[in-house]
């Protein structure tokens, strides 16, 4: 009989349900005047980074990672350039190529993109504020996201990284004497749950432990919250996980994941172990 | 059939600028007397270029002088050098130059070959010292004052303190009237380790300098807080408060970083009958957008590379008048007109402390596409129809156009407008017309 393997398709794959959930978001986000954005830059950054992905691959071409990034390029990173818009998702997609450790990539492809061109070109830019801070909003964001994470099995990621940020924007919030009100409009922004339902969710680039994964997250927060509050810098969420990127590989070597996780799925276990008449109750 | 479209020529283009002419300073007004104050409105510059920020604030302090005083939050102490007095001149001319702003075109008689005469006119709608036993109970209250200077026709101090309690009671006892209210938002401040910048008019100065308004006040500083105070300014305010931000920069446009920044819409044909009161087609436009918005939105109005303008509603100003301003990167720049990597930003926004509970926080941006506030109305020809073209163009395309501009109008302010004979717009549509009907104009076929 033959293993019962997850089907890797489009149902299975939580990968669809994420392009699926940018999509929409990047579709209402321009319908409803969120977002400014060419439609040639789109198309620019959408083109390049699946050219870089057949480009860059030996193995079978498989477009859904780099489609994920460019729609996550599309909805975070600003330019009226054509050629910047190239630039940016092709670094998205060879970073995953040339920073590798044991296997994997060490940075999230989009973040690292953005804080290089955001760095380095004054023609590509962030506008944090462009998603306002109505709470509708957020709740759309967080819902879309909520079945992409739920579906990737890394909702914890998303949990620990706003529980922390939301944590030290209220006890600063505290120690200042800020009205609660302050703290809410900080929250509440659209921006950040783009971030934490979509960039720090990402399984590749966060640690396969339960446990490390979570102080990653927190360590992103913290590293976020020191951006904004005590540097007053823009885009914090973002940089904290680009230079916290390093810690995961380490967090891996030293807590290796002890198992694969459990893929759910609805068909009958017909398994190896009944058939080897070990004593479980089979279906 | 076919009809040959006529050619509805632009013969004379005339610009009429709406003036956003504002009021008030962005900062915190307080008392010295029992005088009913409240700032609705301020005009803030901000030159700015990496870490170094210049602020020009303007106001129009409608007490009396000698009681004005005013308290700005500000990220360091500042020396003597890094404050100055402006000349108003400079904000009401970058106030001109990004103004939103009306063009007028004439139509041309269909009948004669299409000439072009771009002639261009603008016009500007108005719009509108402590003795030392002072020093001795600042520090008994915990207060020090960092620094004190005489600078034009103010007299300026800038202080630090241990908590607001002591800052709230020193500044009470020094004439600068601030409500109970404002404990909290100053704790805020001081915890965020600013400082206090707090000015008065000299009288005698004053009258000395010859001024009888007050002058614009400069502060040069290097943070890396790109951000404009306004929490205190909301304690004592009566409702919501206009401000206009002029952000000058290297790199491209600025935008509100924690709030979102939305472009005003522009660029539409209108009814030639908002020529006679432009001012209050922006403003209900304007009221319109912000509601639209849950009026938690900064208005971008203009956002231009400030070597040149199209259609100008003011000169670019000169070199010199941009260093007065704060432009610090145009050192050794020849001295012309326009201003070589300088980008300008005009925002306009209403804040209230339901829908702007933080500080505006702001970011450049690299875009330097170039964006105006800009309408425009066409006025028809006028003549007696002597070919085709003419007959079609008053009986076709004409009342076709201006009931499109009326609908447009009626769009944006909520209002209807009578068209050029009495009418009110028509339904948009004859649902009994066949669609394909009003394909390549053939309504009559």
């Amino acid at each position: 009989m033959a293993n019962q393997q997850p089907r890797n398709t489009l149902a299975a794959d939580p990968r669809a349900l994420q392009i699926a959930a940018l999509g929409t978001l990047l579709t209402a986000g321009i319908a409803m005047g969120y977002l400014q954005l060419e439609a040639t830059i789109a198309a620019t950054i959408i083109v390049s980074a699946l050219l870089a992905e057949r480009c860059g691959t030996r193995a079978r071409f498989e477009p859904r990672s780099a489609l994920i990034s460019a729609l996550s390029l599309c909805l975070l990173l600003r330019t009226n350039d054509p050629a910047l818009a190239a630039i940016a998702a092709t670094l998205a997609i060879t970073s995953k190529s040339v920073f590798r450790f044991d296997g994997r990539h060490v940075f999230n492809p989009t973040a690292f993109a953005i804080v290089i061109m955001t760095s380095v070109c004054d023609g590509a830019w962030i506008s944090p504020g462009q998603w306002g801070h109505t709470m509708l909003l957020g709740i759309a964001i967080a819902g879309a996201g909520c079945l992409v994470v739920v579906r990737a099995a890394r909702f914890d990621t998303t949990l620990a990284f706003l529980a922390g940020f939301a944590g030290l924007a209220v006890m600063r919030g505290v120690y200042l004497g800020d009205p609660f009100a302050v703290t809410l409009h900080q929250l509440s922004n659209g921006a950040l749950f783009i971030f934490a339902f979509f960039m720090i969710s990402d399984p590749r680039s966060t640690p396969l432990g339960r446990g490390p994964r979570i102080a990653f997250a927190l360590l992103v927060a913290c590293v976020a919250a020191w951006i904004e509050f005590a540097l007053f810098r823009p885009n914090g969420a973002i940089v904290a996980l680009v230079i916290c990127a390093p810690c995961v590989p380490i967090a891996n070597r030293l807590w290796p994941a002890r198992a694969p996780e459990p893929v759910r799925t609805r068909t009958p276990v017909h398994s190896k172990t009944c058939l080897q008449g070990e004593h479980h109750v089979c279906p | 059939m076919s009809v040959l479209k006529p050619l509805a020529a632009m013969a004379a283009l005339t610009t009429v600028i709406l003036s956003g002419a504002a009021n008030a300073f962005c900062g915190f007004y307080v008392a010295r007397a029992d005088t009913a104050l409240y700032n609705d409105a301020s005009q803030v510059v901000l030159a700015r270029d990496g870490e170094r920020t210049v602020m020009t604030m303007n106001n129009n302090f409608r007490g009396a002088v000698d009681e004005f005083a005013i308290v700005v939050p500000v990220p360091t102490v500042l020396e003597e050098g890094q404050i100055n007095v402006a000349e108003r001149t400079l904000i009401e001319h970058l106030d001109a130059y990004t103004a939103p702003r009306l063009v007028e075109y004439f139509d041309e008689d269909p009948c004669r070959v299409m000439q072009r005469m771009d002639m261009m006119k603008s016009m500007v709608m108005e719009d509108a010292a402590a003795p030392a036993s002072a020093a001795a109970r600042a520090k008994s209250l915990g207060v020090t004052i960092e620094a004190e200077y005489a600078v034009g026709e103010y007299d300026i101090a800038i202080l630090s303190a241990a908590e607001s309690g002591g800052l709230l009671t020193w500044l009470n006892e020094s004439g600068y009237r601030v409500p109970p209210g404002a404990v909290p938002t100053i704790g805020s401040y001081l915890k965020q380790g600013m400082k206090f910048f707090v000015a008065k008019v000299n009288l005698a100065a004053q009258q000395d300098l010859g001024y009888t308004y007050l002058r614009p006040l400069q502060l040069a500083y290097e943070s890396p807080k790109f951000m404009l105070p306004i929490r205190l300014g909301m304690v004592n305010a009566e409702g919501a408060q206009e401000l206009y931000v002029y952000a000058l920069t290297r790199t491209g446009r600025v935008e509100t970083r924690n709030y979102r920044t939305v472009r005003v819409p522009t660029g539409m044909e209108l009814p030639v009958s908002i020529k006679d009161d432009f001012g209050t087609f922006y403003r209900t436009m304007f009221n319109r957008q912000l509601a639209a918005n849950n009026n938690a939105v900064a208005m971008l109005e203009y956002a231009w590379d400030m070597a040149w303008c199209d259609p100008c509603a003011a000169d670019p100003l000169s070199h010199e008048q941009l260093r007065e301003l704060g432009v610090f990167w145009l050192d050794g720049q020849a001295s012309s007109r326009g201003g070589a990597n300088v980008f300008v930003t005009r925002l306009h926004l209403r804040y209230a402390e339901a829908e702007f509970p933080e500080d505006l926080m702001f970011i450049e941006t690299g875009d330097r596409e170039n964006f105006q506030g800009r309408y425009v109305i066409r006025h028809p020809w006028q003549g007696a129809p002597r070919c085709q073209a003419a007959e079609h163009y008053l009986a076709t395309e004409l009342p076709g156009r201006q009931r499109e501009e009326a609908r447009r109008f009626e769009q944006l302010t909520g209002t209807a407008v009578p068209l050029p004979d009495g009418s009110r717009v028509a339904p948009p549509r004859d649902p009994d017309v066949p669609w394909w009907r009003r394909l390549w104009n053939n309504e009559a076929g």
